[in-house]
Protein backbone atom coordinates (compact mmCIF):
# COMPACT_ATOMS: atom_id res chain seq x y z
CA UNK A 1 0.00 0.00 0.00
CA UNK A 2 3.10 2.63 0.85
CA UNK A 3 4.25 1.70 -2.62
CA UNK A 4 0.60 2.97 -4.44
CA UNK A 5 1.02 6.15 -1.96
CA UNK A 6 4.52 6.99 -2.67
CA UNK A 7 3.34 6.83 -6.24
CA UNK A 8 0.98 9.34 -5.77
CA UNK A 9 2.79 11.67 -3.48
CA UNK A 10 5.93 11.46 -5.63
CA UNK A 11 4.76 11.03 -9.28
CA UNK A 12 1.97 13.06 -8.89
CA UNK A 13 1.85 15.28 -6.06
CA UNK A 14 -1.60 14.47 -4.44
CA UNK A 15 -1.70 14.11 -0.60
CA UNK A 16 -2.50 11.14 1.00
CA UNK A 17 -3.26 8.83 4.19
CA UNK A 18 -3.03 5.08 4.81
CA UNK A 19 -5.32 3.84 6.55
CA UNK A 20 -4.13 0.25 8.09
CA UNK A 21 -4.15 -2.11 11.47
CA UNK A 22 -1.79 -0.31 13.75
CA UNK A 23 0.69 -3.54 13.29
CA UNK A 24 1.08 -2.54 9.79
CA UNK A 25 0.94 1.14 10.48
CA UNK A 26 3.99 1.08 13.02
CA UNK A 27 5.91 -1.40 10.34
CA UNK A 28 5.14 1.23 7.56
CA UNK A 29 6.45 4.03 10.06
CA UNK A 30 9.56 2.63 11.41
CA UNK A 31 11.45 -0.33 9.61
CA UNK A 32 9.49 0.37 6.14
CA UNK A 33 10.13 3.99 6.23
CA UNK A 34 13.43 4.02 7.27
CA UNK A 35 15.09 1.12 4.92
CA UNK A 36 12.52 0.53 2.42
CA UNK A 37 10.76 3.63 1.14
CA UNK A 38 12.46 6.46 3.10
CA UNK A 39 9.14 8.83 2.45
CA UNK A 40 7.11 9.61 5.84
CA UNK A 41 3.81 8.99 4.61
CA UNK A 42 1.16 9.53 7.06
CA UNK A 43 -0.86 6.69 8.78
CA UNK A 44 -3.98 6.29 10.14
CA UNK A 45 -4.16 3.86 12.58
CA UNK A 46 -7.67 1.52 12.27
CA UNK A 47 -8.91 -1.11 14.63
CA UNK A 48 -9.31 -4.96 13.00
CA UNK A 49 -10.20 -6.91 11.69
CA UNK A 50 -12.30 -4.80 8.61
CA UNK A 51 -14.61 -6.93 7.50
CA UNK A 52 -17.51 -9.35 8.26
CA UNK A 53 -19.17 -6.34 10.43
CA UNK A 54 -22.34 -5.08 10.98
CA UNK A 55 -22.84 -1.33 10.40
CA UNK A 56 -22.96 -0.53 13.64
CA UNK A 57 -19.53 -1.80 14.15
CA UNK A 58 -18.29 0.30 11.20
CA UNK A 59 -19.80 3.27 12.76
CA UNK A 60 -18.12 3.02 15.86
CA UNK A 61 -14.66 2.04 14.13
CA UNK A 62 -15.06 5.64 12.66
CA UNK A 63 -15.91 7.15 15.82
CA UNK A 64 -12.95 5.16 17.88
CA UNK A 65 -9.75 6.83 18.05
CA UNK A 66 -6.42 6.40 15.32
CA UNK A 67 -4.05 4.71 16.54
CA UNK A 68 -1.39 7.01 15.68
CA UNK A 69 -2.42 10.43 16.67
CA UNK A 70 -5.30 9.08 18.77
CA UNK A 71 -7.30 11.33 17.65
CA UNK A 72 -10.51 10.43 16.65
CA UNK A 73 -10.06 8.44 12.79
CA UNK A 74 -12.09 10.81 10.77
CA UNK A 75 -10.17 13.83 11.77
CA UNK A 76 -6.99 12.18 12.16
CA UNK A 77 -7.76 11.22 8.09
CA UNK A 78 -8.79 15.23 7.46
CA UNK A 79 -5.61 16.28 9.36
CA UNK A 80 -3.01 13.75 7.26
CA UNK A 81 -4.46 15.72 4.38
CA UNK A 82 -4.30 19.35 5.63
CA UNK A 83 -1.97 19.59 8.11
CA UNK A 84 1.34 21.43 7.22
CA UNK A 85 4.60 19.23 6.39
CA UNK A 86 6.86 19.36 9.22
CA UNK A 87 10.54 20.08 8.43
CA UNK A 88 11.50 16.26 8.85
CA UNK A 89 8.78 15.24 6.10
CA UNK A 90 10.15 17.75 3.54
CA UNK A 91 13.69 16.31 3.82
CA UNK A 92 15.20 14.73 0.82
CA UNK A 93 18.49 12.77 -0.24
CA UNK A 94 20.72 10.15 0.92
CA UNK A 95 20.96 10.03 4.93
CA UNK A 96 24.62 9.29 6.22
CA UNK A 97 25.41 5.51 5.70
CA UNK A 98 24.95 3.91 9.15
CA UNK A 99 28.08 2.75 10.52
CA UNK A 100 28.54 -0.75 9.52
CA UNK A 101 28.68 -3.24 11.94
CA UNK A 102 32.07 -4.71 12.86
CA UNK A 103 33.54 -7.69 12.70
CA UNK A 104 34.06 -8.80 16.22
CA UNK A 105 31.93 -7.84 18.98
CA UNK A 106 33.58 -6.62 22.01
CA UNK A 107 35.10 -9.48 24.56
CA UNK A 108 32.63 -10.72 27.28
CA UNK A 109 32.08 -13.35 29.15
CA UNK A 110 30.17 -16.13 27.63
CA UNK A 111 27.07 -15.90 29.89
CA UNK A 112 26.78 -12.04 28.81
CA UNK A 113 27.69 -13.00 24.88
CA UNK A 114 24.83 -15.54 25.36
CA UNK A 115 22.22 -12.92 26.62
CA UNK A 116 23.48 -10.48 23.94
CA UNK A 117 22.17 -12.72 20.92
CA UNK A 118 19.31 -12.98 22.96
CA UNK A 119 18.68 -9.78 23.85
CA UNK A 120 20.00 -8.49 19.66
CA UNK A 121 17.12 -10.82 18.67
CA UNK A 122 20.01 -13.22 16.96
CA UNK A 123 18.91 -16.68 18.33
CA UNK A 124 15.81 -18.62 18.61
CA UNK A 125 16.42 -18.31 22.14
CA UNK A 126 18.04 -21.64 23.03
CA UNK A 127 21.44 -21.48 23.67
CA UNK A 128 23.72 -21.06 20.66
CA UNK A 129 27.47 -22.05 19.84
CA UNK A 130 29.36 -18.80 20.64
CA UNK A 131 31.23 -17.94 17.06
CA UNK A 132 34.72 -17.54 18.22
CA UNK A 133 36.96 -17.18 15.15
CA UNK A 134 38.51 -20.71 15.69
CA UNK A 135 34.90 -22.21 15.03
CA UNK A 136 34.36 -19.95 11.94
CA UNK A 137 37.71 -20.90 10.34
CA UNK A 138 36.87 -24.03 10.86
CA UNK A 139 33.42 -23.78 9.38
CA UNK A 140 34.57 -21.83 6.38
CA UNK A 141 36.64 -25.27 5.44
CA UNK A 142 33.19 -26.51 4.11
CA UNK A 143 33.40 -24.58 0.99
CA UNK A 144 35.29 -23.04 -1.32
CA UNK A 145 34.22 -19.81 -0.98
CA UNK A 146 36.46 -16.81 0.43
CA UNK A 147 34.76 -15.24 3.56
CA UNK A 148 34.13 -11.81 1.92
CA UNK A 149 32.89 -13.01 -1.44
CA UNK A 150 29.11 -11.32 -1.08
CA UNK A 151 26.07 -13.57 -1.84
CA UNK A 152 23.11 -10.91 -1.79
CA UNK A 153 23.06 -7.01 -0.88
CA UNK A 154 18.64 -7.01 -0.56
CA UNK A 155 19.03 -9.93 1.95
CA UNK A 156 16.11 -7.82 4.06
CA UNK A 157 12.10 -7.73 4.64
CA UNK A 158 10.92 -6.32 1.23
CA UNK A 159 14.26 -6.58 -0.15
CA UNK A 160 15.88 -3.97 2.08
CA UNK A 161 19.48 -3.78 1.05
CA UNK A 162 21.47 -6.00 4.12
CA UNK A 163 24.68 -6.71 2.14
CA UNK A 164 25.82 -10.41 3.52
CA UNK A 165 29.29 -11.71 2.69
CA UNK A 166 29.64 -16.53 3.18
CA UNK A 167 31.63 -15.17 6.79
CA UNK A 168 28.21 -13.99 8.33
CA UNK A 169 26.64 -17.09 6.76
CA UNK A 170 29.39 -19.38 8.41
CA UNK A 171 29.10 -17.55 11.81
CA UNK A 172 25.67 -18.76 11.75
CA UNK A 173 25.94 -21.90 11.07
CA UNK A 174 28.70 -21.67 13.88
CA UNK A 175 25.67 -20.49 16.22
CA UNK A 176 23.35 -23.50 14.70
CA UNK A 177 25.75 -26.04 15.87
CA UNK A 178 26.50 -27.21 12.20
CA UNK A 179 29.07 -28.97 10.65
CA UNK A 180 31.42 -27.64 8.33
CA UNK A 181 30.51 -30.28 5.56
CA UNK A 182 26.85 -28.87 6.40
CA UNK A 183 28.34 -25.40 4.72
CA UNK A 184 27.08 -25.91 1.60
CA UNK A 185 23.94 -26.60 2.15
CA UNK A 186 23.18 -23.52 4.35
CA UNK A 187 25.07 -21.25 1.72
CA UNK A 188 22.41 -22.53 -0.91
CA UNK A 189 19.59 -21.86 1.69
CA UNK A 190 21.04 -18.22 2.78
CA UNK A 191 20.91 -17.30 -1.10
CA UNK A 192 17.12 -17.64 -0.72
CA UNK A 193 16.72 -14.99 1.30
CA UNK A 194 14.31 -12.78 2.01
CA UNK A 195 12.24 -15.63 3.10
CA UNK A 196 8.36 -15.78 2.75
CA UNK A 197 6.57 -13.68 5.60
CA UNK A 198 2.88 -13.13 6.25
CA UNK A 199 0.27 -12.27 8.88
CA UNK A 200 -1.20 -15.41 8.24
CA UNK A 201 0.68 -18.35 9.14
CA UNK A 202 2.59 -19.56 6.35
CA UNK A 203 6.42 -21.67 6.63
CA UNK A 204 8.73 -23.25 4.71
CA UNK A 205 9.83 -26.91 4.11
CA UNK A 206 13.34 -27.59 2.77
CA UNK A 207 13.90 -30.21 0.89
CA UNK A 208 17.31 -31.85 0.16
CA UNK A 209 18.01 -34.29 -2.94
CA UNK A 210 21.21 -35.54 -4.49
CA UNK A 211 24.33 -37.38 -3.19
CA UNK A 212 24.84 -34.64 -0.24
CA UNK A 213 22.35 -36.29 1.84
CA UNK A 214 24.67 -39.29 2.09
CA UNK A 215 27.68 -37.36 2.59
CA UNK A 216 26.10 -35.26 5.59
CA UNK A 217 24.36 -38.16 7.39
CA UNK A 218 20.54 -36.30 6.53
CA UNK A 219 17.63 -38.17 7.23
CA UNK A 220 15.46 -39.47 4.94
CA UNK A 221 14.20 -42.50 6.71
CA UNK A 222 12.88 -42.92 10.37
CA UNK A 223 11.25 -39.85 12.12
CA UNK A 224 12.65 -37.62 8.84
CA UNK A 225 10.09 -34.97 9.69
CA UNK A 226 11.09 -35.39 13.50
CA UNK A 227 13.39 -33.47 15.63
CA UNK A 228 15.77 -36.73 16.48
CA UNK A 229 18.09 -36.20 13.38
CA UNK A 230 21.09 -34.13 13.42
CA UNK A 231 21.64 -32.32 10.08
CA UNK A 232 18.25 -31.99 9.45
CA UNK A 233 17.92 -30.38 12.74
CA UNK A 234 20.76 -28.24 12.52
CA UNK A 235 19.95 -27.26 9.07
CA UNK A 236 16.59 -26.16 10.17
CA UNK A 237 18.12 -24.18 12.78
CA UNK A 238 20.07 -22.22 10.97
CA UNK A 239 17.11 -21.22 8.57
CA UNK A 240 15.73 -19.39 11.57
CA UNK A 241 19.17 -18.21 12.55
CA UNK A 242 19.47 -17.02 8.95
CA UNK A 243 16.24 -15.28 8.65
CA UNK A 244 16.64 -13.34 12.14
CA UNK A 245 20.21 -11.99 11.76
CA UNK A 246 20.95 -11.79 8.15
CA UNK A 247 17.13 -10.50 7.14
CA UNK A 248 16.64 -9.42 10.12
CA UNK A 249 13.28 -10.74 10.81
CA UNK A 250 12.00 -9.43 14.36
CA UNK A 251 8.53 -10.57 15.63
CA UNK A 252 6.58 -7.13 15.51
CA UNK A 253 9.63 -4.93 14.12
CA UNK A 254 9.63 -6.21 10.76
CA UNK A 255 7.23 -8.95 10.86
CA UNK A 256 3.47 -9.25 11.97
CA UNK A 257 2.67 -12.30 11.95
CA UNK A 258 -0.65 -13.48 14.14
CA UNK A 259 -0.43 -17.03 15.18
CA UNK A 260 3.11 -18.12 12.75
CA UNK A 261 3.42 -21.50 12.67
CA UNK A 262 4.94 -24.48 14.25
CA UNK A 263 6.06 -25.91 11.49
CA UNK A 264 8.80 -23.16 11.70
CA UNK A 265 10.56 -24.28 14.59
CA UNK A 266 12.55 -27.18 12.18
CA UNK A 267 11.55 -25.72 8.75
CA UNK A 268 10.51 -29.12 7.79
CA UNK A 269 13.78 -29.81 7.14
CA UNK A 270 14.37 -33.77 5.15
CA UNK A 271 15.88 -35.24 2.67
CA UNK A 272 14.45 -37.35 -0.33
CA UNK A 273 14.51 -41.26 0.23
CA UNK A 274 15.70 -41.38 -3.26
CA UNK A 275 16.79 -45.16 -3.14
CA UNK A 276 13.30 -45.92 -1.60
CA UNK A 277 11.40 -44.82 -4.94
CA UNK A 278 9.70 -46.97 -6.88
CA UNK A 279 10.81 -47.52 -10.31
CA UNK A 280 9.57 -44.70 -12.73
CA UNK A 281 9.27 -42.34 -9.76
CA UNK A 282 12.04 -39.83 -9.80
CA UNK A 283 12.75 -37.63 -7.57
CA UNK A 284 12.01 -34.21 -7.29
CA UNK A 285 15.05 -32.37 -8.15
CA UNK A 286 14.99 -34.34 -10.97
CA UNK A 287 12.35 -33.63 -12.13
CA UNK A 288 13.11 -29.92 -11.82
CA UNK A 289 15.37 -30.55 -14.19
CA UNK A 290 19.00 -30.94 -12.17
CA UNK A 291 20.13 -34.35 -12.98
CA UNK A 292 20.28 -36.96 -10.53
CA UNK A 293 24.14 -36.48 -9.28
CA UNK A 294 23.44 -32.48 -8.77
CA UNK A 295 23.15 -32.28 -4.91
CA UNK A 296 19.87 -29.38 -4.78
CA UNK A 297 18.03 -27.79 -2.27
CA UNK A 298 14.39 -27.49 -2.41
CA UNK A 299 12.58 -24.20 -0.86
CA UNK A 300 8.84 -24.74 -0.18
CA UNK A 301 6.40 -22.37 0.98
CA UNK A 302 2.85 -22.87 2.43
CA UNK A 303 0.31 -22.59 4.61
CA UNK A 304 -1.21 -26.40 5.79
CA UNK A 305 0.69 -29.63 6.83
CA UNK A 306 -2.61 -32.24 7.37
CA UNK A 307 -1.79 -35.79 8.55
CA UNK A 308 -3.18 -38.31 6.83
CA UNK A 309 -3.32 -39.44 10.92
CA UNK A 310 -3.65 -43.62 10.78
CA UNK A 311 -2.20 -45.95 8.05
CA UNK A 312 -3.39 -46.87 5.03
CA UNK A 313 -6.17 -49.08 5.14
CA UNK A 314 -7.70 -51.66 2.98
CA UNK A 315 -11.48 -50.61 2.36
CA UNK A 316 -10.50 -46.78 1.10
CA UNK A 317 -7.25 -46.34 -1.35
CA UNK A 318 -4.64 -43.76 -0.35
CA UNK A 319 -5.13 -41.61 -3.39
CA UNK A 320 -9.18 -41.05 -2.38
CA UNK A 321 -8.11 -40.28 1.08
CA UNK A 322 -5.46 -37.30 -0.45
CA UNK A 323 -7.81 -35.89 -2.63
CA UNK A 324 -10.54 -35.31 -0.13
CA UNK A 325 -7.73 -33.64 2.35
CA UNK A 326 -7.37 -31.15 -0.21
CA UNK A 327 -10.21 -29.34 0.45
CA UNK A 328 -9.07 -27.91 3.60
CA UNK A 329 -5.61 -26.30 1.49
CA UNK A 330 -4.84 -22.77 1.57
CA UNK A 331 -6.06 -22.65 -2.23
CA UNK A 332 -3.03 -21.83 -3.47
CA UNK A 333 -3.45 -24.20 -6.37
CA UNK A 334 -0.60 -26.27 -5.13
CA UNK A 335 0.31 -29.73 -3.26
CA UNK A 336 2.60 -31.56 -1.84
CA UNK A 337 2.77 -34.72 -0.86
CA UNK A 338 5.24 -36.26 1.64
CA UNK A 339 4.81 -40.04 1.92
CA UNK A 340 6.18 -42.97 3.37
CA UNK A 341 8.12 -45.41 0.78
CA UNK A 342 5.21 -47.93 1.28
CA UNK A 343 2.58 -45.46 0.63
CA UNK A 344 4.46 -44.44 -2.91
CA UNK A 345 4.55 -48.52 -3.34
CA UNK A 346 1.19 -49.26 -2.99
CA UNK A 347 0.25 -46.04 -4.95
CA UNK A 348 2.13 -47.73 -7.60
CA UNK A 349 1.72 -50.87 -7.56
CA UNK A 350 -1.53 -51.30 -6.14
CA UNK A 351 -3.22 -48.12 -7.60
CA UNK A 352 -0.92 -48.16 -10.87
CA UNK A 353 0.43 -45.04 -10.68
CA UNK A 354 3.70 -45.36 -12.52
CA UNK A 355 5.13 -41.85 -11.76
CA UNK A 356 5.00 -39.13 -9.59
CA UNK A 357 3.26 -37.37 -12.49
CA UNK A 358 0.53 -39.75 -13.13
CA UNK A 359 -0.47 -39.95 -9.56
CA UNK A 360 -0.70 -35.60 -10.09
CA UNK A 361 -2.64 -35.95 -12.81
CA UNK A 362 -5.13 -38.05 -11.40
CA UNK A 363 -5.05 -35.54 -8.18
CA UNK A 364 -5.81 -32.59 -10.26
CA UNK A 365 -8.78 -34.46 -12.10
CA UNK A 366 -10.67 -35.63 -9.43
CA UNK A 367 -9.86 -32.91 -6.24
CA UNK A 368 -13.15 -30.91 -5.68
CA UNK A 369 -14.01 -28.28 -3.05
CA UNK A 370 -16.99 -26.24 -3.16
CA UNK A 371 -16.98 -22.91 -4.56
CA UNK A 372 -17.77 -20.92 -1.67
CA UNK A 373 -15.42 -22.48 0.48
CA UNK A 374 -12.84 -22.26 -1.62
CA UNK A 375 -13.66 -18.22 -1.69
CA UNK A 376 -14.05 -17.80 1.71
CA UNK A 377 -10.27 -18.06 1.98
CA UNK A 378 -8.44 -15.00 1.86
CA UNK A 379 -5.58 -16.58 0.27
CA UNK A 380 -7.62 -17.56 -2.49
CA UNK A 381 -10.23 -14.73 -2.72
CA UNK A 382 -7.50 -11.79 -2.39
CA UNK A 383 -4.98 -12.91 -5.00
CA UNK A 384 -7.08 -15.17 -7.38
CA UNK A 385 -10.61 -13.05 -7.59
CA UNK A 386 -9.58 -10.66 -9.15
CA UNK A 387 -7.72 -12.38 -11.85
CA UNK A 388 -11.04 -13.94 -11.95
CA UNK A 389 -12.33 -10.37 -12.47
CA UNK A 390 -9.87 -9.34 -15.30
CA UNK A 391 -11.21 -12.48 -16.87
CA UNK A 392 -8.40 -15.15 -16.04
CA UNK A 393 -9.69 -18.71 -16.45
CA UNK A 394 -10.20 -21.01 -14.29
CA UNK A 395 -10.85 -18.53 -11.27
CA UNK A 396 -13.77 -16.23 -13.78
CA UNK A 397 -15.60 -19.25 -14.28
CA UNK A 398 -15.52 -19.99 -10.87
CA UNK A 399 -16.61 -16.85 -9.76
CA UNK A 400 -19.81 -17.75 -11.58
CA UNK A 401 -21.14 -20.67 -10.29
CA UNK A 402 -23.23 -21.05 -7.32
CA UNK A 403 -21.34 -21.64 -4.11
CA UNK A 404 -22.59 -25.37 -3.57
CA UNK A 405 -20.84 -26.32 -7.44
CA UNK A 406 -17.87 -28.32 -6.83
CA UNK A 407 -14.79 -26.96 -8.77
CA UNK A 408 -11.07 -28.52 -9.33
CA UNK A 409 -9.57 -26.77 -7.42
CA UNK A 410 -5.83 -28.22 -8.59
CA UNK A 411 -6.25 -26.86 -12.07
CA UNK A 412 -2.20 -27.68 -13.08
CA UNK A 413 -0.73 -31.10 -12.43
CA UNK A 414 2.72 -29.29 -12.61
CA UNK A 415 1.82 -27.62 -9.33
CA UNK A 416 1.35 -30.88 -7.40
CA UNK A 417 4.43 -32.51 -5.95
CA UNK A 418 5.51 -35.86 -4.18
CA UNK A 419 8.49 -36.58 -1.59
CA UNK A 420 9.04 -39.88 -0.33
CA UNK A 421 10.38 -40.31 3.00
CA UNK A 422 9.98 -42.10 5.99
CA UNK A 423 10.97 -45.18 7.86
CA UNK A 424 8.94 -48.07 6.79
CA UNK A 425 7.11 -48.24 9.90
CA UNK A 426 4.11 -47.36 8.90
CA UNK A 427 1.98 -46.59 5.28
CA UNK A 428 1.28 -42.77 6.41
CA UNK A 429 1.73 -39.43 4.54
CA UNK A 430 1.40 -35.41 4.42
CA UNK A 431 -0.85 -33.32 2.00
CA UNK A 432 0.52 -29.86 2.07
CA UNK A 433 -0.65 -26.70 0.05
CA UNK A 434 3.37 -26.01 0.14
CA UNK A 435 4.64 -24.55 -3.34
CA UNK A 436 7.99 -25.75 -4.64
CA UNK A 437 10.62 -23.35 -6.08
CA UNK A 438 12.69 -24.98 -8.67
CA UNK A 439 15.85 -25.96 -6.63
CA UNK A 440 19.18 -24.24 -6.90
CA UNK A 441 22.62 -26.13 -6.51
CA UNK A 442 24.00 -26.84 -3.67
CA UNK A 443 26.70 -28.10 -5.15
CA UNK A 444 28.08 -24.53 -6.38
CA UNK A 445 28.23 -23.62 -2.73
CA UNK A 446 31.03 -26.42 -2.46
CA UNK B 1 36.89 -15.92 83.14
CA UNK B 2 39.16 -12.57 81.93
CA UNK B 3 41.78 -15.24 80.15
CA UNK B 4 39.05 -16.97 77.74
CA UNK B 5 37.91 -12.91 77.10
CA UNK B 6 41.30 -12.24 76.04
CA UNK B 7 41.75 -15.80 74.40
CA UNK B 8 38.52 -15.06 72.18
CA UNK B 9 39.66 -11.28 71.12
CA UNK B 10 43.11 -13.01 69.91
CA UNK B 11 40.84 -15.62 67.84
CA UNK B 12 39.26 -13.14 66.51
CA UNK B 13 41.76 -10.32 65.64
CA UNK B 14 43.65 -13.49 64.25
CA UNK B 15 40.41 -14.78 61.99
CA UNK B 16 40.23 -10.89 60.59
CA UNK B 17 43.83 -10.58 59.87
CA UNK B 18 43.71 -13.93 58.37
CA UNK B 19 40.52 -12.94 55.93
CA UNK B 20 42.07 -9.31 55.10
CA UNK B 21 44.93 -10.87 53.55
CA UNK B 22 43.08 -13.77 51.76
CA UNK B 23 40.07 -11.67 50.77
CA UNK B 24 42.06 -9.33 47.93
CA UNK B 25 44.18 -12.60 47.12
CA UNK B 26 40.85 -14.12 46.01
CA UNK B 27 39.64 -10.76 44.49
CA UNK B 28 42.64 -10.23 42.66
CA UNK B 29 42.11 -14.57 41.38
CA UNK B 30 38.22 -13.57 40.56
CA UNK B 31 39.67 -10.48 38.54
CA UNK B 32 41.53 -13.06 36.83
CA UNK B 33 39.52 -15.70 36.41
CA UNK B 34 37.40 -12.84 34.48
CA UNK B 35 39.83 -11.84 32.12
CA UNK B 36 40.94 -15.25 31.20
CA UNK B 37 36.80 -16.37 30.61
CA UNK B 38 36.53 -12.82 28.18
CA UNK B 39 36.10 -14.51 24.83
CA UNK B 40 35.94 -12.40 21.29
CA UNK B 41 33.58 -13.51 18.75
CA UNK B 42 32.58 -12.80 15.57
CA UNK B 43 29.18 -10.42 15.07
CA UNK B 44 26.52 -12.16 13.41
CA UNK B 45 24.81 -8.43 12.90
CA UNK B 46 24.43 -7.25 9.26
CA UNK B 47 24.45 -4.02 8.13
CA UNK B 48 21.23 -1.96 7.16
CA UNK B 49 21.61 0.94 4.60
CA UNK B 50 19.22 3.46 5.23
CA UNK B 51 16.71 4.40 2.35
CA UNK B 52 17.15 7.87 0.22
CA UNK B 53 14.53 10.09 1.69
CA UNK B 54 11.75 11.02 -0.42
CA UNK B 55 9.41 14.46 0.74
CA UNK B 56 5.69 14.04 0.73
CA UNK B 57 3.00 15.83 -1.20
CA UNK B 58 2.44 19.74 -0.29
CA UNK B 59 -1.15 19.20 1.85
CA UNK B 60 -4.45 21.03 1.45
CA UNK B 61 -5.19 23.90 2.69
CA UNK B 62 -8.85 22.42 3.58
CA UNK B 63 -10.81 20.00 2.29
CA UNK B 64 -13.62 22.73 1.52
CA UNK B 65 -14.75 22.30 -2.20
CA UNK B 66 -11.94 19.92 -3.19
CA UNK B 67 -11.97 16.47 -4.34
CA UNK B 68 -11.04 13.73 -2.20
CA UNK B 69 -10.28 9.63 -3.82
CA UNK B 70 -10.86 7.24 -1.31
CA UNK B 71 -9.18 4.01 -2.74
CA UNK B 72 -9.66 0.88 -2.27
CA UNK B 73 -6.83 -1.65 -2.54
CA UNK B 74 -9.22 -4.67 -2.81
CA UNK B 75 -7.57 -6.21 0.15
CA UNK B 76 -10.18 -8.94 0.30
CA UNK B 77 -10.72 -9.69 -3.68
CA UNK B 78 -14.34 -8.95 -3.71
CA UNK B 79 -15.16 -5.55 -4.17
CA UNK B 80 -15.44 -2.39 -2.01
CA UNK B 81 -15.31 -3.01 1.44
CA UNK B 82 -17.99 -1.49 3.36
CA UNK B 83 -15.98 0.39 5.73
CA UNK B 84 -14.80 2.98 3.01
CA UNK B 85 -18.00 2.74 2.01
CA UNK B 86 -19.10 4.47 5.57
CA UNK B 87 -16.09 6.68 5.66
CA UNK B 88 -17.42 8.10 2.21
CA UNK B 89 -21.27 8.53 4.08
CA UNK B 90 -19.05 10.15 7.27
CA UNK B 91 -17.73 12.64 4.92
CA UNK B 92 -21.46 13.61 3.36
CA UNK B 93 -23.12 14.16 6.25
CA UNK B 94 -20.28 15.88 7.90
CA UNK B 95 -18.27 17.86 5.51
CA UNK B 96 -20.68 18.22 2.63
CA UNK B 97 -18.91 20.30 0.77
CA UNK B 98 -16.04 17.85 0.43
CA UNK B 99 -16.84 15.47 -3.37
CA UNK B 100 -15.50 12.28 -2.63
CA UNK B 101 -15.18 9.65 -5.03
CA UNK B 102 -15.14 5.87 -4.24
CA UNK B 103 -12.54 3.37 -6.45
CA UNK B 104 -11.90 -0.05 -6.05
CA UNK B 105 -8.08 -1.00 -7.41
CA UNK B 106 -7.87 -2.87 -9.99
CA UNK B 107 -5.74 -6.52 -9.23
CA UNK B 108 -4.98 -8.48 -6.12
CA UNK B 109 -3.87 -5.58 -3.01
CA UNK B 110 -0.23 -6.09 -3.75
CA UNK B 111 -0.85 -5.23 -7.65
CA UNK B 112 0.02 -1.70 -9.15
CA UNK B 113 -2.50 0.30 -10.99
CA UNK B 114 -1.01 2.88 -12.66
CA UNK B 115 -3.95 3.67 -14.83
CA UNK B 116 -6.23 4.61 -11.95
CA UNK B 117 -3.61 6.89 -10.37
CA UNK B 118 -3.47 8.64 -13.89
CA UNK B 119 -7.17 9.05 -13.77
CA UNK B 120 -7.29 10.61 -10.28
CA UNK B 121 -4.68 12.93 -11.30
CA UNK B 122 -6.28 14.03 -14.35
CA UNK B 123 -9.59 14.07 -12.90
CA UNK B 124 -8.43 16.73 -10.91
CA UNK B 125 -8.43 14.38 -7.52
CA UNK B 126 -7.02 16.84 -5.03
CA UNK B 127 -6.16 13.71 -2.00
CA UNK B 128 -6.34 10.26 -2.16
CA UNK B 129 -7.74 8.16 1.63
CA UNK B 130 -6.52 4.90 0.40
CA UNK B 131 -6.61 1.57 2.32
CA UNK B 132 -6.66 -0.95 3.85
CA UNK B 133 -4.29 -3.47 5.02
CA UNK B 134 -4.39 -5.67 7.41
Amino acid sequence: MSRFSGTLEKQYGIPTVSLANENIVSYGLNAHFKYNTGMPIRYVGMPYPFTGLKQDMLKAYLEGKDRVSGKPIMQAIVDCLTKPLTAEEKRTGAPPDAAPEPRFLPPDTEDNLQRLFKDKGWTDYNPVLLPTAERVAAMLKGTSHKPDELIKKDAGVFGTIRPFTVEKVAIVAVMAGAKPEYLPVILALASQVPYADSTTSNASMVLINGPIRKQIGMNSGEGVLGPNAEANSVIGRAMNLIHKTIQGYQEGVTGFTSLSNPLRYGNATLAEAEEELPEGWKPVHVLNGHKPEDSVLTLFMGWNFVNCSGSVVEHYAPQLLMRDFTRVLAATGAATLVMDPSVAYQLKNAQGFQTKAALAEWLSKNAEVPAATYWANSIASGMMAPLGKQGLEPYAGWLKVPGDTLIKHLPNPQNIKTIVAGGKTASVWFITDFMAGRGISIDAWR
Amino acid sequence: MRRKTLFFYCLLAAAILILCGIAPVQAQRNAAASEGDLITILNPAVTDKLAERVPLASRLDSLEGKTIYIVDTNYEGFGRLPVLEEMQAWFAKNMPKVKTILKLKSGSYVADDPELWKEIASNGGNGVIIGVAG
